[in-house]
């Protein structure tokens, strides 16, 4: 009848192709997950789960990161919103990161593999708990929340938008009442972004980890796009061989996250101690500074970052950010000199910014006029869409038009003049 | 204006150019309103808030509804258009959300985002200041950075399907604190909601029950419905339990006019008239003229487009003040146009049934209705338009040549007095079901002997085993889990049963800008290469098609011509459910495989009509599994018809010396087909008559050396099939095909219909096969195969009342070129079928 069924669903379009069609595996190919993991039965009164559970001494180092060092929270708490956070010891932490059925969303996604880490007298603690079916999620659930019954908050990797939000629905799911609305969480994806958005090709964990921590996988890793189907797979077929390398990804995951904390709080609080720092983190925090209002010492970093030497984009962009909190501040001459760097290289907007700062500031039209003509000749050498081109030009031939009209108003001279009607212009 | 309208309404009454079309003209006196009290139980704030709208009593049907909803039943209100049925569900919600904030939350759910912004405002004047803020719209458009708060502070929340079934039902566990407390479900105007729409949306408030109930509410639904002939059974059908009707309508309105105006013929023996788009724009042009605002609903989005050029080429010292309304305008645009409407700056607009849904666009003196728009509540509501409270006002249906609306020309009753539509669904369609199922799997794992909606376990179970198979659950511990890197609902669309959407791009100086969307399905015929489209009256030419990306690259063109798409259809059976001789035949129900193709498109020119050609294509083909109902005609009626001379499906008898002239045409034309130019190769090509050899009275004239020509046999099955397409059977399914959606509530475009000569459906009898144009089915097909007597005997009336002398379009269809319409074969055929003697 459940073949019947199926065909015709076939027959009307159903896209069933064979190879997603999957006996049951045979029982000589089921691998019971105890004969590939070191672990454990973990009881709960909601049933037993799967736990491994590892510890690493105190002087453990993950890539660059020793394990055993004292860091300053400050920044990185205010950052992700609170400002005490310094105030508790690093082993009030736990991290946190889960492996789960789909990147989708919903409550159709659940997690099968939660992994959590924190420090302890003896160094660091690492537990990964395992579905070995989905209806043990309701001993995991139980589980989880009785390790992190102990601790204040939680760090994670984009646990905002996926792992908290996610174990939120499965605990309503399973009518339990979820501990993580009752927690901080620190969550250093937005940070990662905000530090290595223009230097890394990817702000993913993995990435980061490699090219900031120096940590690098073995041949055990596998690729988390992976995962999902794997964990498929393995419900299928019984065989949790293929399981081991999601073990190990999810557990280095954990390390990586807790090395990536106390790494990016030393960031935050002293950058310039990190000899090995690039120009483009450089600037990155102290854009975090200047919003921050910490503005000396964005002024400070932005000043070493350009004379470590930039790539154009981000010279430019430098430039750019610098002379806008430079005329914030009201030192409009310091923004001058660094928008005429701009224009030195073919800067259009740098040109605009001068036209704007000669025509309205210093009222030298002559002035204005000729970084007007720049402009045109910049737009003229520049390949873009035409309607912008077209927009681009008419605005300057307004701002060249007026510019006209003063000067003929003014006659010949040239020095500064009274209030003028026309200051409604948008910068 | 009433002044004005009732001027012209005196000329129309009296000119004899308009007055001789105008075949039907209905007055309903102004009727006073039937009022009750207002319930004694309302909170003081609402009770306060009615008073201060001027609001002393309710119309009897309000007052009605607030006291079966406060018993707790569910209700559909079907009552006309403008009678106020919001107020119907508004005062039990607003009362029970005042008295028990923390415990009472509703959903309202709306065919279109326009109507829930509506119904918003209407919620909020009448709400009390403490529940305004509470009062929320979570459709596609709610900025991200709102949706949480909404959702945590939503108590009446107004939706749409859609988002229910996308966004909502899949992230439930977000929505616990509004779900847990979810008493009321608003399901507005549900007759919007019939075929494969409403399938689904049977589909959705079956999960949204079973999740619901996970969170241990049990809502109440409310539905509201235009005036169909079944609402309660529709609505019971949609919600699976018992709904109390009520349909007795309490609002007063002023004089109504309704016109039923049929264009004069033009040719009377061709059964030719004027038509219908220039006569309406005659009409709508004298109302312009008398300054009485008007609305004019057009069968199609070019109809629209093509009204709205017409009328500013005929007014435009009001041109700007002119509009067309469709679906494919960006929502920005819609919301001008409503608003035009509302303040009277629009004096026309030409719309699509976009606007027959209740937007609030206030009401018109007139509206005029281009062509039956496809179902009678449709017709009704889309007149309904027109009416103030106290002032008169006309409704216009204008008729086309087609067979439906020469049909209600001739039978009126059916607009006015009893309504044969039933509205339809089918949950149960095995793709729509699958595919829901899929979705109530992820929201929430099944569990063994888990039923679903009416579906007993037995058959949900066969389901969850079939998804099992494919991978997509697991079942653990006597649950099916959801074991899949997918969101189901994103792969389901509620308004058809073939996903996806094509955007339609203009190119301007390199930029893109997106001017409408249309789905997958109807990119195919709507925007294929070089296709002309219209747009706001403006026409654009299709650049390219790319169907896997999802966009169309069109551009703005001046065009003088329109384009129609080409379209090859191939129909096989699959599997035959049953059949039941009936007179003169066998009827049939199975399924059925038809494979289409757009082969070109024809080019005509504007005004003229003139022919400009016709181009192809190469487009993919697709398929389709479905369900047909087939009537074969019996050997014994094709007999009969034989020897009146009435049959012209079968081979005839060519006379004593066919043999002979046969071998001199072929002679003469060299052995070569003198169509494609193929010669003949060891088999002799065929010889066909030019003019049919059934017109002729004798063999010698038929036989005639230059009414023969030789043909291979693949262009003289074309050439047959011309002659074919005219019999007396083409014209059945013509007919057929055109009186169905009438009596089964469907979109006419939802209906194949066909003349199969010798059919491998039927053992090579001539078939009429008549199939639903969805995968599996909507329950049309069967649903005619129930009802093949009642269409029988209609379509008799149709080609019987007739005025036209040999097949036209508004009967079997018309007769081309060289060939004899078929319309006394199909009369025969009919008078067989109906089970009466041959007319003499």
């Amino acid at each position: 009848m459940d073949h019947s069924l199926l065909d015709r669903l076939k027959s009307l379009g159903v896209q069933v192709g064979t190879s997603q069609v999957k006996k049951p595996g045979k029982s000589s190919d089921r691998v019971p997950i105890d004969k590939v993991i070191d672990g454990t039965e973990h009881t709960t009164p909601f049933g037993s789960a799967f736990l491994a559970d590892e510890r690493f001494p105190t002087d453990y180092q993950h890539g660059l990161i020793p394990f055993n060092q004292t860091v300053d929270f400050s920044l990185l708490g205010e950052w992700a919103g609170y400002p005490t956070l310094n105030e508790k010891p690093a082993d009030q932490f736990i991290f946190l990161d889960t492996e789960t059925t789909g990147l989708a969303g919903g409550t159709g996604t659940f997690a099968f593999m939660i992994g959590l880490g924190w420090w302890q007298a003896d160094g660091f603690r690492l537990q990964q708990f395992f579905l070995r079916e989905p209806a043990e999620e309701t001993a995991v659930l139980a589980a989880l929340d009785e390790v992190l019954t102990p601790f204040q908050t939680v760090v994670t990797y984009n646990g905002k938008s996926f792992d908290i939000p996610l174990l939120n629905a499965r605990h309503i799911l399973s009518a339990f009442q979820s501990p993580f609305p009752g927690m901080k969480h620190v969550d250093l994806l937005a940070l990662s972004r905000r530090i290595w958005r223009n230097r890394l090709p990817s702000r993913s964990l993995g990435s980061i980890e490699h090219d900031i921590l120096a940590v690098s996988r073995s041949e055990e890793e596998i690729p988390g796009w992976m995962i999902p189907e794997m964990y498929f797979n393995y419900l299928k077929s019984g065989d949790s061989r293929p399981m081991a390398g999601v073990f190990y990804h999810n557990r280095i995951d954990i390390l990586s996250l807790a090395a990536l904390f106390l790494h990016q709080s030393n960031l935050l609080s002293s950058p310039m101690d990190w000899l090995s720092t690039e120009g483009l983190d450089l600037i990155a925090i102290a854009k975090l500074y200047d919003e921050t209002g910490r503005r000396d010492q964005a002024v400070q970093l932005y000043e070493h970052s350009l004379s470590l030497g930039l790539p154009r984009p981000f010279f430019i962009q430098t430039l750019y950010r610098y002379a806008d909190l430079a005329r914030k501040e009201l030192s409009f001459n310091q923004a001058v000199n660094l928008w005429q760097k701009a224009a030195d290289v073919q800067e259009l907007p740098a040109c605009v910014e001068l036209a704007k700062y000669y025509e309205h500031q210093a009222r030298e039209y002559e002035t204005a006029l000729y970084w007007t003509q720049k402009a045109f000749e910049i737009l003229d050498t520049q390949a873009q869409p035409l309607y912008l081109k077209k927009l681009m030009q008419s605005e300057l031939q307004k701002r060249q038009a007026r510019l006209q009209r003063k000067l003929n108003n003014r006659g010949s001279y040239t020095g500064p003049v009274g209030p003028e009607e026309d200051t409604h212009e948008q910068s | 204006m009433p002044n004005r309208l009732q001027a012209l309404l005196h000329i129309w009454r009296t000119d004899p150019t308009i007055q001789q079309s105008i075949s039907q003209w209905v007055v309903q006196p102004a009727v006073p309103a039937s009022l009750a009290q207002i319930p004694p139980d309302l909170t003081p704030a609402l009770a306060n808030q009615l008073k201060q709208r001027g609001i002393e009593q309710l119309y009897a049907h309000q007052a009605l509804a607030y006291r079966e909803i406060t018993e707790g039943k569910h209700v559909v209100i079907s009552t006309g258009t403008a009678s106020g049925k919001s107020l119907c569900y508004q005062l039990p919600i607003l009362n029970n959300v005042e008295k028990f904030p923390d415990d009472v939350t509703a959903l309202l759910l709306f065919p279109t985002k326009a109507l829930a912004q509506d119904q918003q405002r209407a919620l909020a004047q009448l709400a009390a200041a403490v529940i305004r803020s509470k009062i929320a719209i979570y459709d596609g458009d709610t900025p991200s950075h709102q949706r949480s708060a909404i959702r945590k502070n939503a108590r009446i929340l107004l939706s749409n399907p859609d988002m229910l079934h996308m966004a909502v039902l899949p992230h439930h566990t977000l929505w616990v604190d509004f779900l847990r407390s979810l008493r009321f479900v608003v399901i507005d105007e549900i007759h919007a909601y019939r075929g494969v729409f409403g399938s689904h949306i049977a589909n959705v408030l079956r999960r949204l029950k079973r999740i619901c109930a996970f969170y241990g509410a049990h809502p109440q639904f409310i539905f509201t419905s235009a005036t169909i002939s079944n609402p309660q059974e529709f609505a019971g059908q949609m919600l699976e339990e018992n709904v109390t009707v009520i349909d007795v309508d309490g609002a007063p309105h002023g004089e109504r006019n309704f016109i039923i105006y049929n264009p004069p013929l033009v040719n009377v023996d061709l059964g030719i008239r004027r038509s219908a788009m220039s006569e309406g724009m005659r009409l709508s042009g004298d109302l312009l003229t008398y300054q009485v605002q008007t609305l004019i609903f057009a069968q199609t989005r070019r109809a629209a487009e093509v009204s709205l050029r017409y009328l500013q080429d005929n007014h435009p010292a009001i041109s700007p003040n002119l509009y067309a309304y469709r679906s494919g305008y960006l929502p920005e645009d819609r919301r001008q146009i409503e608003n035009a409407l509302k303040t009277g700056a629009a004096r026309a607009v030409a719309s699509t049934n976009a606007l027959e849904l209740g937007v609030d666009i206030g009401s018109m003196d007139a509206v005029v209705i281009l062509g039956y728009p496809g179902t009678i509540a449709a017709t009704r509501q889309q007149s309904g338009r027109a009416g103030r409270k106290l002032e008169p006002a006309v409704g216009l249906l204008v008729a086309t040549p087609n067979p439906i609306d020469q049909f209600l020309v001739n039978h009126p009753e059916y607009l006015l007095e009893r309504s044969p539509e039933r509205a339809l669904i089918n949950p149960d369609n095995p793709l729509i079901l699958l595919q829901h199922l899929r979705c109530a799997a992820f929201e929430l794992p099944f569990s063994l002997n888990e039923g679903y909606g009416k579906l007993p376990p037995e058959v949900v179970g066969q389901y969850l085993d079939a998804l099992s198979q494919m991978g997509e659950l697991h079942l653990s511990g006597g649950r099916y889990f959801w074991t899949a890197d997918q969101y189901p609902a994103q792969n389901v669309s509620l308004r058809t049963t073939t996903p996806g959407a094509v955007r339609l791009r203009t190119d301007e100086d390199g930029q893109l800008t997106t001017i409408g969307m249309v789905d997958t399905a109807s990119a195919h015929w709507m925007v294929h290469p070089h296709a002309i489209y219209l747009h706001q009256a403006r026409t654009y030419k299709v650049e390219s098609l790319d169907l896997e990306e999802g966009q169309a690259i069109l551009k703005a063109v001046d065009s003088d011509y329109f384009t129609e798409p080409l379209i090859d259809e191939q129909i096989e059976k699959v599997d035959l459910y049953r059949s039941d001789p009936v007179p003169a035949g066998l009827i049939h129900l199975g399924e059925v495989e038809v494979t289409t193709r757009v082969t070109g498109f024809r080019m005509t020119r504007w005004y003229t009509s003139e022919n400009l050609g016709a181009e192809e294509l190469t487009m993919p083909s697709t398929t389709l599994r479905t369900v047909g109902y087939w009537l074969a005609l019996s050997r014994e009626a094709i007999k009969q018809l034989e020897e009146v001379a009435l049959w012209t499906g079968s081979p005839n008898n060519y006379g004593p010396k066919w043999d002979q002239q046969r071998v001199l045409a072929r002679q003469r034309d060299g052995y070569v087909c003198q169509n494609c130019g193929k010669p003949e190769n060891g088999i002799p090509h065929h010889v066909h008559h030019k003019i049919p050899f059934r017109q002729f009275t004798s063999f010698i004239m038929a036989n005639q050396l230059d009414n023969l020509v030789t043909l291979c046999p693949n262009c003289h099955r074309q050439a047959e099939m011309l002659v074919r397409m005219r019999s007396g059977m083409s014209g059945l399914a013509y007919a057929l095909g055109h009186l169905a959606p009438l009596f089964i509530m469907c979109d006419p475009n939802d209906l194949g219909a066909h003349f199969l000569p010798e059919s491998n459906l039927a053992e090579d009898l001539p078939v009429v096969i008549l199939y639903d144009k969805v995968p599996a089915g909507i329950g049309l097909s069967e649903n005619i195969y129930r009802i093949h007597s009642e269409l029988l005997k209609a379509a008799l009336e149709l080609v019987s009342d007739c005025t036209c002398q040999d097949g036209c379009p508004s009967c079997v269809g018309v007769s081309g070129e060289n060939v004899a319409g078929g319309k006394q074969e199909a009369m025969a055929i009919l008078h067989l079928l109906n089970g009466l003697p041959l007319p003499v």
